[in-house]
């Protein structure tokens, strides 16, 4: 597995940290210089018509963020519940907020021990993934930005 | 590039763009010695900088075009029409030069200049004097070194400072310009030859007064944003206050927020305007280039230049602008024997026309030519397959003025290099939709056309009515909305109320048919849908003006109008066309700014309508309609053959020396496989076809049956069609025809694939495992439909109870028969009861709830897959996925098939 390209990080340390949440009492990371910030729950508005995974609108500080369920994305069972925290990210522009279940630390993982996702894992998961970190008493799985959105651009609403 | 080179560019773009409104004013009034002065100058101004800058061969054209005014400026004189011309020619080079050096562009102009020298020369030694005057020398013209009189100054100042904001937007990407750069107007500037090496702006910092400045465009860009911003906090803030209403300081504050916000808002607007003049002027020189060439006498009066819009707008407008005007001119005005012969003056007038109406901007384009031929322009549209002539016949006078605007659509007999490809009002169109605007044709046969666009005054802060359906609001832009209609539940004159025209919702407004969609169910949030209209004590309807024509929305509720700042949506939704964007509102919820054009698109109001046009006209009964997609063929016989688009699996060019014989089958290898072939042309005509064409490759359609794939060979694969209604059966000569459809005035024949195939190839029973045949249920109104998917399942080894609806379904379901069928297949859309009634009654029923259902059905419907997984089925498979509904069927009846085989 080639170790993700941070942008911008130019000191080369082998550390990488990524911002962790739990979606279904699974572990998630995501880089934390990808996230912009993570938020409470929002009111949103419905999108009709939308995909099923995309929840809704959120008004942050006047911007708009497209809130984006997890839990439906990666097609595991039950609703994002309404409670869920939203992480927010920003991709080509557009705010996107990601609905979880509960926001884990900021944790430091070697860049080197990044595994590859077992082949066992439902495809419409480990698409999204870059790879898996062992941590002492879980898993840690990571979330390739870029994946989730390019999947994304190529699935089609009717 | 350094900052003293660009801000050079900059001038010289500014300067040369002076000389050509200058020049084009000259064409059309009395020679003007003030703008010949003026032209002089520029020209002279921009020599002296390029040649400070060490570009040779720019001065060297712009010394040549400024001798060459001498004279006539020495002497008072008006230019030539020839040296007018030259001038024009130097100043498109001097552009071009000056662009390629911003390009750091290597280009060579040597040819050019050269060609320039030589006919400027030409007319000079010919002698200006004896050249033919077009402008009337008696004008009196004052002393040439007189001070201009300060109107006079103002007036062009004024022009000068609104070129500069503009000329700043080739500028953009240079960010570091800093300098600010000041034109004096109230000092006169001396009209003198002499005044060498010294360049306007040089002038301008002498002077004491500084009245203009030029500032970046991104500057306005971003305080635009922050404006927008700040109104939206401002709406905020006020329904804030609108809610405490005790608090008496905090309503007056809230108050004088209001009033500054907007005033601001307006105020940082105005510094984004810029006078469509700008733009329209230019096209005197289009004018006058186009009429040279086609031999037409055009006159072209401009009306209200001096209408302010968005400088992005002015952008925008400009090229559906000159496509317009080419038109008017290539096709609208007649050459000039026409217009004698029709006793039409000789020389054709095009008048633009800049207006305000109603916050927005109109721009007509009117010519006085030979207007739309309505016959000839349906005559094309049929033969370009975009409307059919039955269509034609109903069409209402605007609607067929309207069909110029559809793509791929072009009258001009005779395709010329200035317009007649058929992309032009296309584009127009696109364009204008873009920055929210319309477009509108009338036209009088031989009395000439008017086109009218409508755009906004600005894009960043849009007026829009707020909507709620189902609880939630919704924009939409105040410039695609015509009315508001309120019909009360008691009103009983049916012109007042809604009425229903083979099920579709329809309203008479003011004598026309308004068809109307319900918002609710176009977003799926009802899937009840037009039927609570009945129901509502009152129904509103919003009339909004789409491509195609007029259509009433029907919504909950109709709120406020506001102004929204439009955010764009995130990739996640740009597949919806339905939005535009999304707003923050007044109370700090987010809503959905509804696209017009695509709402129409989705809810294919005017497919539809065409569709009850059609259906009227067979005398058929209500079947639902569906456009089904025919291959056309052809088959090497005589007549038209076509075979429905859901059969083919795919369509494939095999070389003739591919084809192999194994017996007597002809066969090809095809993906690891052997694939058999049929003769088509053989097949119906039941004997061999005397030695088949001699092409190169032969054109194969592969239909997969009963697991298995056949190819079919056609001699050419014509085109995809879509048509409606019921295939006509009366006709059906060959047991491998299903019968025939009329389209465009031809019949043609539909081929049942599957027979061709089973008359070479008799199906193979698999009954061996009879006790786990999967037997479906298939509910199908549409009798065609009904017995290809039958056909194909019963190929794919299924045994199928067709029925034709709903109803029907759950009866032979309900007789206590529910274990008979191992899944039920549906369409959505049926009479009587519907795929969406038929899956709540049987999951509501204990016995039946676990049966697997699946929806089939067409595309372009309503309703997305979501929906239609929501409302209870187990999946959504489309018409013409027949190898994924077979794949569905032995997916959801698995866990059947393992139950049985263990008990």
């Amino acid at each position: 597995m080639e170790p993700r390209r941070e942008s911008g990080n130019k000191s080369a340390s082998s550390q990488r940290q990524l911002c962790t949440f739990y979606v279904k009492s699974q572990l998630y990371g995501i880089d934390v210089t990808q996230v912009q910030e993570v938020v409470k729950s929002m009111a949103m508005s419905r999108i009709p018509l939308a995909l099923h995974y995309v929840r809704g609108l959120i008004n942050l500080r006047g911007q708009v963020a497209t809130a984006v369920g997890l839990r439906e994305m990666f097609q595991l069972e039950g609703q994002t519940e309404t409670s869920s925290m939203n992480v927010i990210l920003r991709h080509e522009g557009a705010l996107i907020a990601l609905q979880v279940d509960e926001i884990g630390d900021v944790m430091e993982v070697e860049r080197g021990d990044i595994e590859s996702i077992p082949s066992t894992i439902p495809d419409s998961i480990r698409s999204y993934m870059s790879g898996v970190f062992q941590l002492k008493n879980s898993l840690l799985c990571v979330i390739d930005l870029n994946k989730l959105f390019k999947n994304v651009s190529e699935s089609e609403a009717v | 590039m350094s900052g003293a080179l660009r801000e050079f560019l900059a001038e010289a773009e500014e300067q040369l763009e002076r000389v050509t409104v200058k020049l084009s004013a000259q064409d059309y009034k009395k020679p003007d010695s003030e703008s010949i002065h003026a032209i002089y100058r520029e020209l002279h101004s921009l020599k002296g900088n390029a040649q400070l800058f060490g570009f040779q061969a720019l001065a060297q054209v712009a010394h040549t075009l400024e001798s060459a005014i001498d004279s006539a400026r020495k002497h008072n004189q008006g230019l030539s029409a020839e040296l007018a011309d030259q001038i024009y020619v130097g100043t498109g080079l001097l552009e071009r030069m000056v662009k390629a050096v911003r390009d750091s562009s290597e280009a060579d102009f040597s040819k050019d200049v050269t060609r320039l020298l030589t006919q400027v020369t030409e007319i000079i030694s010919r002698g200006l004097h004896g050249a033919p005057m077009p402008f009337g020398k008696d004008n009196i013209i004052p002393d040439e070194k007189r001070p201009l009189a300060p109107s006079e100054v103002k007036s062009e100042a004024k022009v000068e400072s609104k070129a500069e904001v503009k000329s700043e937007t080739v500028v953009e990407i240079k960010a570091e310009i800093k300098e600010v750069v000041v034109e004096a107007v109230s000092t006169p500037k001396a009209v003198d030859g002499e005044d060498k090496g010294k360049s306007p702006s040089h002038q301008a910092s002498d002077a004491a007064s500084q009245e203009t400045l030029r500032v970046q465009v991104t500057l306005l860009d971003s305080l635009m944003n922050l404006v927008g911003e700040l109104v939206l906090v401002r709406n905020q803030v006020l329904q804030k206050s609108n809610s405490q209403s005790d608090d008496a300081e905090f309503a007056n504050l809230s108050q004088r927020l209001d009033v500054i916000t907007t005033e601001l808002q307006n105020e940082i607007m105005k510094t984004r305007m810029q006078p469509i003049g700008t733009i329209l002027t230019k096209f005197h020189r289009l004018v006058r280039d186009l009429s040279r060439d086609l031999n037409k006498e055009i006159n072209l009066k401009l009306e209200g230049t001096e209408t302010e819009l968005d400088k992005t707008l002015v952008e925008a407008v400009k090229d559906p602008l000159t496509h317009i005007i080419r038109n008017s001119i290539d096709h609208g005005i007649e050459t000039k024997e026409e217009r004698a012969a029709k006793g039409k003056n000789k020389a054709g007038n095009v008048a633009i026309r800049a207006f305000h109406e109603g916050g927005q901007i109109v721009i007509e384009i009117s010519d006085d030519g030979r207007g739309l031929q309505r016959q000839k322009i349906g005559n094309k549209a049929i033969e370009r397959g975009l409307i059919t002539a039955e269509n034609f016949r109903k069409m209402s006078d605007r609607d067929i003025c309207n069909l110029i605007f559809l793509p791929g659509f072009s009258t001009a007999e005779k395709v010329s290099n200035l317009s007649g490809r058929g992309v032009g009002m296309d584009v127009v169109r696109t364009n204008i939709e873009k920055i929210g605007g319309v477009v509108d044709i009338s036209s009088v046969e031989g009395g000439g056309s008017t086109i009218r666009m409508k755009i906004p005054l600005t894009l960043a802060i849009v007026p829009a009515l707020l909507i709620k359906t189902d609880g939630q609001s919704f924009a939409i832009p105040q410039v695609k909305l015509t009315e508001l209609v309120r019909l009360q539940k008691s009103e009983t004159h049916s012109e007042n109320r809604i009425e229903h025209l083979q099920g579709q919702a329809v309203f008479r407004l003011r004598g026309n048919l308004l068809p109307l969609v319900s918002l609710e169910s176009l977003l799926g949030l009802s899937p009840k849908g037009p039927k609570l209209v009945q129901e509502r004590e009152e129904t509103s309807i919003v009339v909004l003006q789409a491509d195609a024509g007029l259509f009433g929305l029907i919504v909950d509720e109709i709120d406020d109008s506001t102004d929204i700042v439009v955010k764009s949506l995130s990739g996640f939704l740009k597949n919806l066309k339905v939005y535009s964007g999304a707003t923050v509102l007044g109370d700090g919820s987010v809503a959905l700014v509804l696209d017009v054009t695509g709402l129409a698109e989705h809810a294919n109001v005017f497919n539809e309508r065409r569709e009850i046009a059609a259906l009227e006209d067979g005398d058929q009964s209500n079947k639902h309609l569906e456009i089904t997609e025919f291959l056309t063929v052809d088959v090497g016989l005589e007549g038209r053959y076509c075979i429905p688009l859901f059969v083919v699996n795919r369509l494939e060019e095999f070389p003739r020396e591919m084809l192999e014989i194994t017996g007597n089958q002809l066969v090809v290898r095809y993906r690891d496989t052997v694939l058999p072939l049929i003769d088509l042309a053989e097949t119906l005509k039941g004997s061999k076809a005397a030695a088949t064409n001699k092409k190169e490759f032969c054109s194969v359609i592969v239909v997969q049956q009963g697991g298995r794939l056949y190819g079919i060979i056609v001699e050419q694969i014509v085109d995809i069609i879509g048509m409606t209604g019921a295939i006509d059966e009366s006709v059906r000569d060959n047991a491998c025809l299903l019968g025939t459809k009329i389209y465009q005035n031809h019949i043609v024949s539909v081929i049942d694939a599957f027979r061709v195939i089973h008359t070479h190839f008799p199906i193979l029973n698999t009954k061996e495992n009879e006790g786990q045949t999967i037997r479906i249920l298939y509910a199908e109104d549409n009798n065609f439909f009904q017995r290809q998917i039958t056909l194909m399942l019963e190929g794919a080894g299924f045994k199928v109870t067709p029925c034709i609806n709903g109803e029907e379904a759950y009866q032979s379901l309900d007789n206590g028969k529910f274990d008979a069928y191992d899944i039920i297949v549906s369409d959505l859309d049926m009479p009587v009861m519907d795929g969406f009634q038929l899956v709540e009654k049987i999951r509501a029923n204990k016995a039946m709830a676990k049966l697997p259902v699946v929806a089939l059905s067409s595309r372009a419907k309503l309703m997305t897959e979501k929906q239609v997984l929501k409302s209870g089925f187990d999946c959504y498979i489309e018409k013409s996925d027949v190898a994924g509904l077979i794949e569905a069927v032995q997916h959801y009846t698995l866990s059947k098939r393992e139950m049985k085989r263990g008990a």
